[in-house]
């Protein structure tokens, strides 16, 4: 057993959850990982039984953020020391996972954010949504005084005392920005290194244009009361 | 005055005819004296490749003085024997010129770095350089380095008449007629007067050096002879014979640095095996790492009265391994005798019987202590259930690190107490009742027995899409049918009415039974 966890919330990820996992456990065999179905309403579920997946699966939609802690927990039951969420639908690379892992060894960081702009490589997302990064960066420097160029990168690696932490206290939606908020409030490190992402390879993105603006306000809301009661 | 003056001429006249004939006898009694008889392929080249070790050096420089105490006191570049003679090689290899040659020039002037002669210490001239008979001027350096490459680049002007590698340090470089001495001997007359300068030398100082065996006990500033014996050393072990019978600085090296942590006995009054086995505080320590019980017995065994040589006969046995105290879940004796198939792959080396204990036993839930039984503890606290499920070893590391502070019991329970309703971030107790569901599902009781997790788990993943009770307040069909704008929402997806019921239907009222 590893003491590195890679948590892999997955919602109707039948078109990619077999390469991810497998991409997983070629690429990043140091790491274990666990997959939370949230009750996907395609095959994800059947893949994952017929190829011998680790999968924890929910009874009913619970929503990402209820995916995301379950992982956590996950993590926190069986003394992992240092767990990542990766998205199911595999626009991250696993080759990364090691690199991560061992800059969190080296250096003793509480969360590190495996992030798409510090060197401009790869799958660059689209104008509006890059738009809505910097923005959420602009916003987390005010609260936090700390830069964090890729606040909605879902790549993010944390240590045992986060881990812990996570398993209790995780938002229900969109936990990226806030979750980042609260971890330098609360005074753990929280560093970035540079990553490449892939396109999205099937499935569809939990933010359609049309959500963007709730996504943006609710964020922003989430983010300044996280400031505020951390 | 003008006869005075005459005469005087005349006189001188006579005394330079003295001198020059003088002159001549000398130069013929040095054509003659020893070193000039010897033959070029007998004599010493003084430029060349380095024929001794750094070790050497050390060894022999230790065996016929002690390193002066200004050299670190004054702060200078080289405040160690060690640092003293690499300096030496160093600047002797850049400039091509023997370092054994250079070195016990040096060692000759200055008798051993103790200045007996006319030049001080604090001058850093280790040849000489500057002073003659007949006057008190001689040279000084601002450092070791350039006391030393002054001498070193001085013999290579002698010596050699290749260009310098460094810049050039040495203020009577120009003065020598380049290549003039191309070896050891033919430095007698020249750099000095005496005509058995280079001889001497060779035959009293390099002579030493070249045939010392050095054998040694000290090893950067630490004493070794406690548990070194470089002739033990060498009768013991012929891989390291073979290697480094020729010098015994490497031959402590090797002991030092690879011997000791290879377990290698190097003396007859220290075994680390016996010191091992002697103190189970140590293997609590240091487990397998049979250096580090050396290294202890060096710093502060030996001091303590500790023995390395008779076997005590403890019959101790570890509790500690990786730092973590595992005394209140494991106890050897208790392990051995339940557990016969450990000791039968194992043997009974305490150290690898506690390992086993912690990277395989904890796991497969093996008792390793009377007073700690990871199923009694299971049985007796729900919380711990709901947090470590099935997790054997998170039992045991509970009752480690908090249980016995908490005051909580690690035997002694026999069944279950309370049950489970919590799984991953779901509390289901609302729609959820142990006991209530057992009683109502027949089936499910007689395949999970009194495992309340495995009641829980088939509840949670089967049990509400097949719209099973579990709870005196919820009833999933009569939740539907006084509720059909749930209905409309969810269809047939039971399991959606017993969550709408958790996080919604019950504070806002809706009947549920």
């Amino acid at each position: 057993m590893s003491n590195k966890l890679v948590i892999i919330p997955a919602f109707n990820e039948a078109g990619c959850i077999v390469n991810t996992v497998n991409d997983i456990i070629e690429n990043a065999p140091d790491f274990d990982y666990v997959i939370i179905n949230d009750c996907s309403r395609d095959d994800t579920y059947k893949l994952c039984l017929e190829n011998g997946f680790n999968v924890v699966s929910l009874p009913i939609n619970s929503g990402i953020g209820a995916a995301v802690q379950t992982g956590y927990l996950y993590a926190k039951r069986y003394g992992y020391e240092y767990a990542i969420q990766v998205d199911g639908d595999g626009q991250h690379d696993a080759a990364f996972l090691g690199t991560m892992a061992r800059y969190m060894e080296e250096h003793n960081t509480g969360m590190l954010i495996g992030s798409r702009y510090i060197e401009k490589q790869g799958f660059q997302s689209s104008g509006l949504r890059r738009f809505g990064i910097k923005y959420f960066t602009l916003l987390i420097k005010i609260l936090t005084g700390k830069k964090i160029t890729d606040p909605t990168s879902g790549m993010r690696m944390v240590g045992r005392d986060i881990i812990e932490y996570f398993a209790e206290e995780y938002p229900k939606d969109y936990p990226e920005p806030e979750t980042a908020v609260t971890i330098v409030k609360r005074g753990w490190s929280v560093e970035e290194i540079p990553v490449v992402m892939k396109e999205r390879q099937a499935g569809t993105s939990s933010i359609s244009p049309k959500r963007s603006i709730y996504y943006m306000i609710k964020v922003s809301l989430a983010c300044i009361i996280a400031a505020m009661s951390s | 005055m003008k006869k005075c003056l005459s005469k005087v001429l005349k006189n001188s006249k006579k005394i330079i005819a003295v001198v020059l004939a003088l002159a001549v006898i000398c130069s013929t009694a040095s054509l003659v004296s020893p070193s000039s008889e010897v033959a070029a392929e007998d004599k010493y080249p003084i430029m060349g490749p380095t024929n001794v070790t750094l070790g050497q050096l050390i060894n022999y420089y230790s065996s016929n003085a002690t390193y002066p105490a200004y050299y670190a006191l004054a702060g200078t570049d080289a405040p160690t024997l060690d640092s003293f003679c690499q300096m030496y090689l160093d600047e002797c290899n850049a400039e091509g010129v023997r370092v054994e040659v250079a070195f016990c020039q040096a060692m000759n002037e200055t008798n051993y770095l103790k200045y007996t002669g006319r030049v001080p210490i604090e001058a850093k001239n280790f040849a000489g350089i500057g002073a003659t008979d007949s006057t008190q001027e001689y040279n000084v350096f601002s450092s070791v380095r350039e006391g030393i490459r002054a001498q070193v680049q001085h013999l290579k002007a002698y010596a050699s008449t290749a260009n310098l590698n460094n810049p050039c340090v040495d203020p009577r470089f120009h003065l020598v007629s380049r290549g003039c001495a191309p070896y050891l001997e033919d430095l007698s007359g020249r750099w000095a007067s005496s005509p058995t300068y280079g001889t001497d030398i060779r035959n009293n100082f390099m002579a030493k050096l070249g045939t010392f065996n050095g054998f040694c006990t000290m090893y950067n500033g630490v004493e070794y002879s406690g548990v070194y014996d470089p002739y033990f050393y060498l009768d013991h072990y012929a891989d390291v014979a073979a290697l480094f019978a020729h010098d015994g600085y490497a031959l402590l090296a090797h002991y030092v640095n690879h011997g000791m942590y290879e377990g290698r006995k190097a003396c007859d009054w220290y075994d680390p095996y016996v010191y091992k086995a002697n103190y189970v505080d140590l293997r609590n320590v240091f487990g397998h790492n049979i250096g580090a019980y050396t290294r202890h017995y060096l710093d502060f065994g030996e001091a303590e009265g500790r023995t390395g040589w008779i076997p005590t006969g403890s019959t101790d046995k570890v509790w500690v391994l990786n730092g973590v105290d595992y005394s209140a879940v494991y106890n050897y004796n208790f392990y051995t005798a339940n557990n016969p198939d450990v000791t039968a792959v194992l043997g009974t080396d305490d150290i690898d019987v506690l390992t086993h204990f912690v990277n395989n036993g904890m796991s497969e839930g093996r008792q390793g202590s009377g007073g700690f039984d990871y199923k009694s503890y299971m049985n007796e606290y729900p919380d711990l259930r709901a947090e470590f499920r099935y997790n054997t070893r998170a039992y045991y590391d509970h009752y480690i690190n908090y249980g016995v502070k908490e005051g909580r019991h690690g035997s002694g329970c026999n069944a279950r107490v309370g049950a489970i309703t919590r799984v991953w971030v779901f509390e289901m107790s609302d729609v959820y009742n142990y006991d209530y569901y057992l009683a109502n599902n027949p089936d499910v009781a007689a395949a999970v027995g009194d495992d309340d997790i495995a009641a829980l788990d088939h509840f949670f993943n089967n049990g509400m899409n097949e719209g099973r009770r579990a709870s005196q307040n919820f009833d999933v069909w009569a939740y539907a049918s006084h509720n059909p704008d749930l209905v409309e929402a969810f269809g047939m997806s039971l399991a959606n009415y017993y969550f709408h019921y958790i996080n919604y239907g019950r504070a806002e009222g809706r009947i549920a039974v």
